[in-house]
């Protein structure tokens, strides 16, 4: 993708950068693509998502300040990118999802004990699925934070929402995965 | 009902009490709230309990990008290391001069807001006509039939997809999904006499000059219905005005 490197004036040295730049951002691969399937739920989407976000990164490359957080960086070119491609979708998922959860959150506060051992017991496939479940906005916060371990101000520049949201979306968002994780536990016992 | 507001104001302090980064300042008033406040307990508890599975397992929840992706994404050092591209195809299709008129295709979209709406929007084609036939797998012909099928299913909204034909010298070879401005758009890439020819289709109407040349490639863009429609390739005006009349009536 960076086949006009060689003819760009200038000499090597940008070459160089630039090569040195594309290899840190395939250091990030991985996670990229994990966080793209938790954001599409579908591999050939999660595909789209991760090669639009490269393409982006590396024709923007220059706008990257050195030294600064090239993660958080491509995280946010990520989250860009799904947004976008949501709004010409025609709709907007986090207004749709706060408003079913907020909803959920209210109907089944209250009056429930988590069981340790049960939690514990539970397959990383399983893990994989009650997140899968749970509305985007409080998936991609949770999976930002705990899986990912960014920062919640990270979180927040990248998702273009205040901190104070981050932080509640997180706090319901866990809650509702351990309510999903103990159906599906105690489904499976019976 | 008295909790209410002082629920409300710990909140925000509960997912980072839960993952042990909230300031020892904020700590002790939101731990004299939880004493008092059973509900408050429990959302802690939980986002104490599932953070902590959540990084345990952080590792077999995260997979590995797909190999294929892997190679496609580090093509540009491949090369740049001497070593042949994966498609002859593509080879052929992008001689090094098209870097040149890529890099200036970039510097266009991003600097030119001036310029108006129909040449940022052919700069942008221009450039996604460059930038798919990289992504795109051209190995072989393509059966229209089928991509429409598969756009329909992984889109939502129907396009059709005018197949290869010998008359009108045109091979389908491919389809990609590509973004703009506000939404998606699909992608076609043909090859006519060994340069390939891209005909986008955009959901909806579009400011689109009816013929643009950007950096030595043509754009020759109609409307339909409430779609907007373009072919772009680096051909002769007249062979690509030859593709284009072989497409309109095809596509929708």
């Amino acid at each position: 993708m960076r086949f006009w490197r060689n003819k760009a004036p200038g000499g090597t040295g940008g070459a160089a950068r630039d090569d040195e730049f594309e290899g840190e951002a395939l250091a990030h691969l991985d996670s990229l693509f994990s966080t793209a399937m938790r954001l599409t739920r579908d591999r050939s989407a999660a595909e789209d998502l991760v090669q639009e976000t490269f393409l982006k990164a590396v024709r923007f490359s220059d706008r990257f300040e050195r030294g600064t957080n090239l993660r958080a960086w491509l995280f946010t070119i990520l989250h860009n990118t799904h947004r976008n491609v949501r709004r010409g979708a025609g709709r907007d998922p986090v207004q749709v999802d706060s408003e079913t959860v907020e909803q959920a959150a209210i109907n089944s506060s209250g009056g429930h004990n988590p069981e340790q051992a049960l939690l514990r017991s539970t397959l990383s496939a399983e893990l994989q699925s009650a997140l899968d479940a749970l509305p985007e906005a409080y998936r991609q916060a949770v999976w930002l934070r705990d899986v990912e371990e960014f920062s919640y101000a990270e979180i927040a520049a990248m998702l273009e929402i205040p901190a104070g949201t981050v932080m509640s979306r997180i706090a319901r968002g866990r809650r509702m995965l351990l309510q999903q994780v103990t159906r599906t536990r105690l489904a499976a016992r019976e | 009902m008295a909790n209410v507001t002082a629920c409300e104001r710990v909140e925000p302090l509960l997912a980072p009490w839960a993952d042990g980064t909230l300031g020892a300042d904020e700590a002790p008033a939101l731990e004299a709230h939880l004493r008092a406040c059973a509900e408050c307990r429990e959302l802690a508890a939980a986002g104490r309990e599932v953070h902590e599975l959540l990084r345990a397992r952080a590792d077999q929840l995260k997979e590995r990008a797909p190999a294929a992706l892997r190679e496609r994404l580090a093509a540009g050092r491949g090369r740049a290391a001497g070593q042949p591209r994966a498609t002859d195809l593509l080879a052929r299709w992008v001689p090094a001069s098209a870097a040149a008129a890529l890099l200036l295709a970039v510097v266009s979209v991003v600097a030119v807001g001036s310029l108006g709406g129909a040449r940022v929007l052919a700069a942008q084609l221009t450039l996604d006509h460059l930038k798919c036939l990289l992504l795109a797998d051209t190995s072989h012909a393509a059966d229209a039939a089928r991509l429409a099928e598969t756009w329909a299913r992984d889109r939502g909204w129907h396009i059709r997809v005018p197949p290869s034909s010998p008359e009108a010298r045109v091979t389908l070879a491919a389809m990609r999904r590509c973004l703009y401005g506000d939404g998606e758009m699909a992608h076609l890439i043909y090859e006519r006499g060994g340069q390939p020819v891209s005909l986008f289709i955009l959901p909806r109407p579009r400011e689109a000059a009816p013929i643009l040349a950007i950096m030595g490639h043509e754009t020759i863009a109609w409307a339909a219905g409430d779609r907007t429609y373009a072919v772009v390739g680096k051909l002769t005006h007249d062979e690509l005005a030859e593709v284009a009349g072989y497409l309109r009536p095809l596509a929708r």
